[in-house]
């Protein structure tokens, strides 16, 4: 029986969920429903401006409570860009449930990901098989190690199903920024990804601090590894206070930044192959590397943080406490919850958000979980969709995304990272990447993702491939205007303006009308070229 | 309601009239003059982050308390034959050994330098105090533009080159942002797009569809858009001027500079190389901005010969000198500053660094810098001279020094404008750009 239009809506809930979408392609239903087409089932007539795939916002729809909004927000704010399915996918099952499910990634099957991972073995290593594996003089040395942990993080952004949380390790590795580069950060910079920042993403702000603290990584570029009695460091003593916990305005003072430092004093680590620390000791085993509390080295008079006494002789508890003190910190929640909402939803975040969030962590002790669903089960989120540019992680990631692009996160992917400026765990300064868009839309950032999607389109990026011509049921959308109409809504979600939609139909009919059938040999060239216009459009630079 | 550059540039006289406009800002009517190209030189500003420790820089040997609070990072005073020694500069100050390819310059009198220079503003923080510096206005944050986009918007002048303003780097500079067009560029000859090798056409038809995506609206990512564009046509002529359109391919193989310069092989050196070439094309460019990175030296610091600060040393120093050999002939219209967010403090700490520190060193190269002197009035490093936690105090505010540099280089009165609530001094750093003839620069 030849399915029809009405029933199909049915089936897949659109109409019911009421969306009121008055026109449809017909193409785009049927590359979702895997439909067969007899020849006879000419595109119906539509109506400009058409949805361009049953998911497209229509205007009426755009608002907070439009569901088709928040399939594109949660698509592209919480995860990296939509792969082909995942529009449908997600109106499916609600917005609100998929953000459930993301919340809950230990939930969720990563085993596809995981096998795009099998190159790379120093992501499980510990501190002394890195040191003693990639040394400095060995072949391949410590670059090996940066290239194993970037190209993971890129190719997890891209395929991972657990795509929250890939948003968030991004976030946090941020928040707590490291410059990989940093002497020995080079090693350490894995194990900090892997055993604080991936372990404590969802969990408890409180847990996560403390475990950067102590992370070696964390202990080697903000020089906390020597801050000793005799001669205290405060570098990572007022980043702690000023980038990862209370902010700059949230209520410290210079004589804060030096007790604090006074408190971690001894606040160390032990790395393999350092003679002194492994000092062997009639028949005792040598000491494990990692955060180590040097007693002997610590300040133990007492001292005053933020108006509370600690008294001396505390040894290591002074440190435990000043954490405590800064991650329940009213000024705190106010910070992280600011942070959190200018990624998720504007770079002007949204001040009765931003208090609703920061009500949350409070309430919470710190969870992050609960405190991201605050912000993204909100009206506020859904109807956020435009507000925020990609940056070149998430332009690139999305691009990858939407051409179910099969990537091996190699060099060329990561040199056009590089070059677009946010090559991961590349920012030299404690704050972490920008997070707005005045810092990376100008010039050479527009240029270099152009070429990208340029290279992309046209299968010249190295390791990575893309196949235009095997899209489902790509061959039906053979017109100028059905090929435009297809992949707009296939990368963007959305309706192009009609001079934009015009211009790319004249563009790849190269003056032909727009129903016109192209030859194989015009498909070969003009796809491409209108992926890479899509791509480089603005917008698809917004998320 | 919000004026789009686009809007601004394209009309020329434009009342700033709108709510989006802080309220400082006097209400102007901008009039470019017919004939009025710009006279002024280009300014090369080098912003130095992570807080460059100006006592190591040029070292005050001739003040004893220096060598107190310096037990293993202090460099010694001139001494004839000894290579970890300073530079002796003006009997009280000394150049470090690391800075020695700038010697010639400051006794050939276009360098200066100018001490106990920096930020009114107490802060510690590097991203307050950089932010502060960008946008010119100490201790306040409302401002929404740089000190830089404040000036160009000001300047009276014909300009209207996509390259009036330009940040190396993938970041655009703090100092660049607002209303005027920077355009953010890393390298010249990859500053086109990249299609199949020999298929020119296509790429052409490409890019006009590409432009005619980013004409509709007039947001941000418009405006850019089509900077992206004027910068490409522009870059494109310069590199094969034979050219109708978009560049037809990459640029020549490699720049080479005059007089036998060469440049150190690292980003800020070719940044700077690429600086250069853009003044060298004469395409209208009158701002360059640089950034040179990793002075915040809180461990190993090292002093004259071995160590992070000597090493950033020599790549400053090098990369400075191949600059001004390189551009020689135009160093009349051409003036370079340095500034650094803040100093370090004087007293060294336990592990052979510094910490954040306050009062600093600032450089000044150009043939219109009233050059080899050290310049500013040195507060001295005792215990009662020190400021804050025991570092050295500001004498200058760093916003005399470019004011003046605004007024007299870049012929820009508008100094209420640029630096807001500041009334600047004026310190007798340089002298004035003769008007008689507008040089195209």
């Amino acid at each position: 029986m030849k399915p029809t239009r009405r029933g199909f809506l049915k089936v897949s809930g659109v109409l019911a969920a009421g969306a009121g979408i008055s026109v449809l392609s017909w193409d785009g239903f049927r590359s979702l429903a895997g439909f067969e087409t007899a020849a006879a089932a000419a595109p119906a007539p539509q109506a400009y401006p058409a949805p361009l795939s049953p998911l497209a916002v229509p205007a009426a729809a755009a608002g907070p409570a439009g569901a088709g909004a928040g399939v594109l927000a949660a698509l592209n704010r919480a995860a990296f860009g939509p792969r082909p399915g995942d529009l449908a996918a997600v109106q499916q099952i609600g917005v609100d449930n998929w953000i459930d499910q993301q919340l809950a990634p230990e939930t969720i099957d990563d085993s596809a990901a995981q096998r795009k991972l099998t190159e790379l073995p120093t992501l499980t290593m510990n501190m002394a098989q890195l040191f003693d594996g990639y040394g400095r003089k060995a072949k391949p040395g410590p670059a090996r190690v940066v290239y194993e942990l970037s190209s993971a993080t890129l190719l997890r952004a891209v395929y991972s199903e657990r795509q929250l949380l890939e948003t968030l390790v991004d976030f946090w590795s941020n928040h707590f920024n490291i410059y990989i580069h940093k002497d020995q950060c080079v090693w350490l910079k894995t194990l900090d990804d892997r055993d604080v920042v991936r372990k404590h993403a969802l969990g408890n702000f409180h847990d996560l601090l403390l475990a950067s603290a102590q992370s070696p990584a964390m202990l080697d570029f903000l020089d906390n590894r020597y801050n000793v009695k005799a001669a205290p460091n405060e570098n990572y003593a007022r980043e702690v206070m000023e980038l990862h916990t209370l902010g700059v305005d949230g209520g410290y003072t210079q004589q804060d930044v030096e007790e604090v430092a006074r408190c971690l004093t001894g606040w160390t680590m032990r790395v393999p192959g350092n003679p002194a620390a492994m000092r062997q000791v009639q028949n005792r085993p040598l000491p494990a590397p990692g955060f180590f509390f040097n007693a002997r080295q610590h300040d133990n008079g007492s001292k005053q943080v933020l108006g509370t006494a600690i008294p001396a002789g505390g040894g290591i508890k002074d440190g435990l406490q000043v954490f405590d003190l800064l991650a329940h910190h009213p000024s705190t929640a106010r910070f992280v919850a600011t942070r959190l909402t200018r990624r998720f939803l504007a770079d002007d975040p949204p001040g009765a958000l931003v208090d609703a969030a920061a009500a949350t962590f409070t309430r919470t002790g710190g969870d992050i979980r609960q405190t991201l669903g605050t912000l993204l089960h909100s009206d506020e989120f859904k109807g956020s969709f435009g507000k925020k540019a990609r940056r070149p992680l998430e332009f690139v990631a999305a691009a990858l995304r939407g051409l179910g692009a099969d990537s091996d996160g190699g060099l060329p992917i990561l040199n056009a990272l590089n070059n677009m400026g946010q090559l991961p765990f590349n920012w030299q300064a404690p704050d972490g990447y920008p997070d707005t868009s005045a810092a990376w839309i100008n010039t050479n950032g527009l240029l270099n993702r152009w070429n990208f999607a340029l290279a992309l389109a046209t299968n010249k990026i190295k390791g990575t491939h893309v196949d235009l011509q095997a899209t489902p049921n790509a061959s039906m959308a053979l017109t100028a205007a059905g090929l435009v109409d297809f992949w707009a809504g296939r990368l963007l979600g959305r309706p192009l303006a009609p001079a934009d939609r015009a211009g790319l139909t004249a563009f790849v009919g190269a003056g032909r009308p727009a129903d016109f059938e192209l030859s194989a040999r015009m498909l070969e060239v003009r796809v491409p070229e209108l992926v890479a216009l899509l791509m480089a459009s603005p917008y698809f630079q917004q998320r | 309601m919000n004026i789009s550059r686009r809007d601004f540039l394209k009309n020329g006289v434009l009342e700033l009239a709108t709510a989006g406009w802080p309220a400082w800002m006097p209400r102007l009517a901008f009039r470019t003059p017919a004939d009025a190209p710009y006279a002024g030189d280009t300014l090369v500003c080098i912003f130095q982050r992570g807080g460059m420790d100006g006592l190591n820089v040029v070292v005050p040997y001739g003040d004893g308390d220096y060598y107190k609070h310096r037990s293993t990072l202090a460099i010694a005073g001139p001494k004839a034959g000894d290579p970890a020694a300073a530079i002796d500069l003006d009997g009280f100050f000394g150049l470090n050994p690391a800075l020695a390819p700038l010697k010639d310059l400051y006794q050939g009198q276009v360098l200066a330098f100018v001490h106990a220079a920096g930020s009114p503003d107490p802060t510690h923080s590097h991203f307050d105090a950089q932010d502060y510096m960008e946008r010119g206005t100490p201790g306040e944050k409302s401002i929404p533009t740089g000190w830089l986009a404040r000036h160009l918007q000001s300047a009276a002048s014909t300009n209207k080159s996509p390259f009036r303003a330009v940040g190396l780097g993938a970041v655009m500079q703090g100092s660049l942002r607002g209303p005027v067009p920077a355009v953010a560029l890393q390298s010249i000859a990859d500053f086109h797009l990249k299609g199949r090798p020999g298929a020119a056409g296509e790429i052409a038809r490409f890019q006009a569809e590409l432009a005619s995506l980013y004409q509709i609206g007039s947001s941000q990512l418009d405006d850019a858009g089509q900077d992206t564009f004027a910068a490409m046509q522009t870059l494109g002529q310069l590199t094969s001027p034979s050219a109708s359109g978009p560049a037809a391919g990459p640029g020549p193989a490699k720049y080479v500079p005059a007089n036998g310069a060469v440049y150190p092989a690292t980003m800020f050196g070719k940044a700077m190389a690429t600086v250069a070439q853009l003044i060298k094309a004469s395409i209208g460019l009158e701002i360059a901005c640089v950034d040179l990175g990793g002075w915040d030296t809180h461990v190993g610091e090292g002093a004259a010969t071995s160590g992070q600060l000597p090493r950033l040393l020599q790549e400053l120093g090098n990369t400075l000198h191949a600059f001004y050999t390189d551009l020689q002939d135009q160093m009349g219209h051409i003036t370079v500053v340095t500034m650094s967010e803040f100093g370090r403090r004087v007293m060294e700490n336990g592990s052979h660094g510094t910490d954040h520190g306050h009062g600093n060193c600032m450089l000044l190269m150009g043939k219109g810098v009233l050059g080899g002197k050290v310049y500013g009035q040195w507060p001295g490093l005792a215990p009662t001279e020190e400021y804050g936690p025991g570092d050295l105090a500001v004498t200058t505010d760093f916003r005399d020094v470019l004011a003046e540099v605004v007024q007299k280089r870049l012929l820009n009165n508008a100094l209420a404008t640029v630096f807001p609530g500041y009334q600047p001094h004026m310190r007798g750093l340089l002298s004035a750009v003769e008007q008689a003839v507008p040089v195209t620069i």
